[in-house]
């Protein structure tokens, strides 16, 4: 029962900050891009859920439309969960941090999906987890997260506002640091230490659970902040 | 627990175990950052309201010092020599004189009088002399009542009793304050009367300033204090300021309120 629920935990987890996020309209294009991540999640994460538990039955779906067996296995839907995560932090860092915004968006996107291509065209299959793909998430994000604090201890003016950012941003860098040595070893545990590997990735589900509770509390704080400005004015 | 390879689980767990420590005391150490941060822009924040509040000091010490020189001045030289004039010209013997020269020479007299009277008004509103010698809610209640002289100005006045001061300067502030304030009723607003009243509030005195005709509202207050016309309204507000006070002004076309709130320290 809790592996159920552990499993099931990264799909509903998301339910908590998306619920917090459509109670009120942000205009903030950074939380915007991390309202659509969430949203993007939910359906991948409920997809992967699904095809794990009704496993068979989806086999037989799949065969009966002739369709190829390595969708009955949710592997690469976490390829495309790590590509897609990427891909809204990138441009989430880059509407976010001064520092970043002198950079055009595209380059770093280009960049990364180039670098994605290479890895599945000539190291590892979409359909099983990609290590190198995991482990090249954890490696660009927490560059981008290290560079976002660094920004902050370097900015002059000292905001006493809730930052979302900030919040946010702690989250993602608690996300990837704790999962980066997962990600870089995941192939080589699933060979050597099977066991080991399933246990890795319940860590995995219960560090994606406190990101999303990093992400509720950006979303909670910026309301409440918001809320005082009005009263105040 | 057999197909365990314990090199790679050994790996794993030592680098997620040196990111976890790298994490903490990254998060720790920007925390600390911001902080320390945060308590210098803090500190220089208090050290800047310091010293414009010691500029703003100095600034109205300065003005009371020079007010209280004039008035000295006024009373004692210009004062003594218009008294001095008058007995001479009490001295006088008009008896060769004609009916226009005795009637020049009384004319004289008076002028002389009412030249005394108004120098010494004028020194004793400068010097405010009278704030020391009978307290606060006298000097307010003298110089109300010196306005509505002459004029069909209706005043009324009361006033808390039940403190003496509001404190070493604080007095002489609020006096000042309400000396500028009423002034620029009179000469804005127009008013047909002007009521002041003041009661205490746990350890703040409130005055309450009530007029009609033309008010000054508080978004009024602000954009003016900051324009070069704004002179005495900029006054008032620093020596609020220096009070630790504050001041509210509401303007309505049935009653115009100005209201003063002092903290005091001398409650009976």
């Amino acid at each position: 029962m809790y592996k159920e629920i552990l499993s099931w935990s990264e799909a509903l987890i998301i339910l908590v900050p998306l619920t917090v996020y459509y109670t009120r309209n942000y205009t903030e294009r950074y939380l915007k891009i991390v309202g659509w991540y969430l949203v993007v999640a939910l359906l991948l994460n409920t997809l992967a859920g699904f095809i794990w538990q009704y496993n068979q039955e989806f086999r037989n779906f799949l065969l009966g439309y002739n369709i190829p067996i390595y969708f009955a296995r949710n592997n690469f839907i976490y390829n495309i969960h790590s590509i897609v995560r990427t891909a809204f932090f990138i441009i989430f860092f880059h509407s976010i941090g001064v520092q970043f915004k002198r950079v055009n968006t595209r380059i770093p996107l280009m960049l990364f999906f180039f670098s994605v291509l290479i890895v599945f065209l000539f190291y590892d299959s979409f359909f099983i987890i990609s290590s190198k793909l995991l482990a090249l998430e954890g490696l660009v994000l927490l560059v981008y997260c290290v560079s976002f604090f660094l920004a902050k201890l370097k900015e002059e003016e000292l905001s006493l506002e809730f930052d979302a950012g900030l919040v946010i941003t702690t989250g993602l860098t608690v996300y990837e640091a704790i999962n980066f040595f997962i990600f870089l070893f995941y192939d080589v545990l699933i060979v050597k230490a099977k066991s080991f590997a399933i246990l890795m990735w319940y860590v995995h589900n219960v560090t994606f659970s406190v990101f999303c509770l990093f992400i509720a509390y950006a979303f909670y704080g910026k309301q409440k902040s918001v809320a005082s400005k009005i009263t105040h004015a | 627990m057999e197909d365990q390879n314990p090199d790679i689980i050994y790996l794993v767990v030592v680098g997620i175990g040196a990111m976890l420590i790298l994490l903490i005391g990254f998060l720790l150490s920007f925390n600390l950052s911001q902080r320390r941060k945060f308590r210098y822009r803090q500190e220089m924040m208090q050290l800047r309201e310091q010293q414009q509040n010691q500029l703003i000091e100095a600034a109205i010490r300065g003005e009371e010092a020079e007010r209280k020189r004039v008035a000295e001045e006024l009373h004692d030289d210009v004062g003594a020599v218009l008294s001095a004039t008058k007995l001479f010209m009490f001295n006088i013997n008009t008896e060769p004189l004609d009916d226009a020269g005795r009637v020049s020479h009384e004319k004289c007299i008076d002028l002389l009088t009412e030249s005394i009277s108004k120098v010494r008004t004028i020194s004793h509103n400068l010097h405010g002399g009278m704030l020391h010698d009978l307290g606060l809610n006298e000097a307010i209640r003298s110089f109300i009542k010196k306005i509505s002289q002459g004029s069909t100005l209706a005043t009324n006045v009361e006033l808390e009793e039940s403190y003496d001061s509001l404190g070493n300067d604080a007095d002489i502030h609020v006096y000042r304050v309400i000396q500028e304030l009423c002034n620029n009723i009179l000469k804005h607003s127009k008013p047909t009367y002007i009521n002041l009243s003041s009661w205490l509030e746990s350890t703040r005195v409130h005055f309450q300033l009530q007029y009609n005709g033309r008010g000054l509202s508080q978004q009024q207050f602000e954009a003016l204090r900051y324009s070069a016309n704004g002179l005495g309204l900029k006054n008032i507000h620093n020596r609020i300021l220096l009070t630790g006070g504050e001041i509210r002004f509401t303007a309505d076309p049935e009653v115009n309120t100005t209201e003063i709130r002092v903290p005091v320290k001398n409650v009976e």
